[in-house]
């Protein structure tokens, strides 16, 4: 479990000081995935590195499995539980083959090289890409290279995957085979997942959505629940899907719709339902 | 019939021709933009959308085939390019990656210093693109291009393309990578530079959503070739098609094909969320 409370980020000193994070109490749960919404510049990347000791509070604190990201002594233990992914795929590759890259962490940690190759063959596998094993990280796709990545993280064995807008930088294919190797990740593994993106559509299956404003969480609950809050979420500059807002609408006009409508199948029967009742 | 700023014949474009790493990324594409027009070009990564781009304003030159911008035929080594580059402006994405000098006033200037203007009309080349991207030059152009926020940086490098006066402009992912306001404003901007300016875009996207809103064609390509150039409320729509190519039919579609399934049919096909609620008022009777 991952507990923050009364969490202050400040970056610079003044009279150029900025406050990224005014106090934060979140807490993630085993097994959980929670889903971070909310516009640049509202916190969403400060917070994601606080998780695991990227940043260090300004004050307040964060603790993971009860240890304190503060304590200098459990840095790496931290850092081992909490996994990080990162906007752009590019950025996080070192190595000149895939097996390689994969093998990093573990080997700096000094893992048996026969328990490495266990770790990596197990890894490519949960990320359905073990035919790509001897490739060259830099001629791979970009929902390749990502899913790489996510294997690289994988092999520290973490339970905690942060993940910072992994699809922003992809096509839609590429999207699509990440979130299917996030959803396939927690429910095979168990993973924690805190999954951070401006893509509403993307967290329609999260466990629980937070959206954040001005280093502050605005709103959070469901995605059945907070979805439905139409109004207040354009105020905090988030997109709403095409279907909901169109759902939003129709009920404005008078369509009897269900509360907690979340997906495109479940409005198409509503309004077919409507439809053949008039008919 | 209306002549064409931008016309491409049966262009080939090989990469590394004679050596193992040979490659057609376009294979006898052909298409035209007319002035003011504005063109979507989407497919999936690797079908040559960006290839095609850069032909566009001669940034690469066709192996075969021809590219005419204008009028004037883009040869296939030498020549002079000043023409080209001053009618067709390529904008690359994620181009706030490029932003280099001290102040924003700096970075915007430095295509027009280049064309050997005098400083006054730098300065108004300048004042005038940070004016139509809403950078206004009194309160940004001293700023440092870092200072700014991502889709702010992003308009930045857009105003260092209108400083050169373009007719069209050529966009690569215009959106990628913004939050949905910056991306919103973008998007505005861009439909602004159509009607107000005459301007001509080709605008390549992922994002269908988005073409929708800005786009009246699109041209879709499939392993260097021309898989569809067809009006974009008809390609939209054709969700299956659209799945086979790799492309994200919009939600709405989506739910469209859905309806029709089950015997609903919405006419007009709808593109936006206001369409679509005009659309159903009828069948659904809500007042």
């Amino acid at each position: 479990m991952i507990e923050i409370h009364g969490l202050v980020h400040r970056f610079g000193e003044p009279p150029d000081l900025t406050e990224a994070l005014r106090g934060i109490d979140l807490s993630i749960g085993e097994g959980e995935f929670v889903a971070l919404l909310g516009p640049n510049g509202c916190g969403k990347t400060t917070l994601a590195k606080h998780l695991n000791a990227l940043l260090l509070p300004t004050e307040g604190e964060v603790r993971v499995d009860g240890l304190s990201t503060s304590d200098p002594a459990e840095l790496w233990e931290i850092r081992r539980r909490v996994g990080m992914v990162f906007q752009d795929p590019d950025r996080q590759m070192v190595a000149s083959v895939v097996e390689e890259e994969v093998a990093f962490g573990p080997e700096n940690l000094g893992v048996p090289p026969e328990e490495i190759r266990r770790r990596i063959g197990w890894a490519l596998e949960a990320l359905g890409i073990e035919a790509l094993r001897r490739a060259e990280p830099n001629l791979l796709s970009g929902g390749q290279k990502q899913r790489v990545a996510i294997a690289s993280v994988l092999v520290m064995e973490p339970r905690y995957l942060v993940m910072d807008e992994p699809t922003a930088m992809l096509d839609p294919l590429g999207r699509r085979e990440v979130l299917r190797a996030v959803h396939d990740l927690r429910s095979n593994l168990g993973l924690t997942v805190l999954y951070v993106t401006h893509h509403m559509e993307e967290v329609l299956q999260a466990d629980r959505v937070v959206a954040l404003r001005d280093g502050r969480v605005a709103l959070q609950g469901p995605p059945s629940e907070v979805f439905s809050r139409v109004e207040e979420l354009r105020s905090l500059g988030l997109d709403i899907p095409s279907h909901l807002e169109l759902a939003w609408r129709l009920r404005a006009a008078g369509l009897d719709l269900p509360d907690g409508l979340v997906g495109e199948e479940s409005l198409a029967q509503a309004i077919l339902g409507r439809w053949r009742e008039l008919r | 019939m209306k002549t064409s700023l931008l016309e491409i014949c049966d262009l080939v474009h090989v990469y590394m021709p004679g050596t193992p790493f040979e490659r057609r990324a376009l294979d006898g594409v052909s298409l035209r933009v007319a002035p003011g027009e504005a063109l979507g070009l989407a497919g999936a990564s690797g079908s040559g959308k960006s290839t095609l781009a850069q032909h566009m304003n001669g940034l690469l030159r066709p192996t075969q085939g021809s590219v005419r911008v204008d009028g004037m035929e883009i040869p296939q080594r030498g020549g002079n390019l000043g023409r080209v580059r001053a009618t067709v402006g390529l904008l690359f994405q994620f181009p706030e990656q490029q932003l280099f000098e001290e102040t924003l006033e700096l970075d915007v200037g430095f295509g027009p210093r280049n064309l050997g203007l005098s400083p006054v009309e730098v300065g108004e080349r300048v004042a005038e693109a940070l004016e139509l991207v809403g950078l206004p030059v009194c309160r940004f152009g001293s700023r440092s291009p870092f200072a700014l926020s991502g889709g702010e940086r992003r308009r930045a490098a857009l105003a260092g393309v209108l400083a050169m006066r373009p007719r069209c402009l050529v966009l690569d992912e215009p959106t990628a990578g913004l939050d949905p306001r910056g991306a919103a404003a973008l998007l505005d901007l861009l439909t602004r530079l159509r009607e107000e300016r005459g301007m001509s875009l080709v605008v390549i996207s992922h994002r269908m959503e988005d073409l929708a809103r800005l786009v009246d064609r699109m041209v879709v390509l499939s392993q260097g070739r021309v898989a569809a150039d067809a009006p974009v409320r008809d390609l939209l729509h054709r969700t299956d098609w659209l799945d086979r190519h790799s492309l994200e039919a919009p939600a709405l579609s989506r739910l469209t094909a859905r309806l029709a399934q089950e015997g609903l049919s919405l006419e007009p096909a709808p593109l936006t969320v206001s369409e679509a609620e005009e659309a159903l008022r009828g069948p659904l009777s809500l007042g």
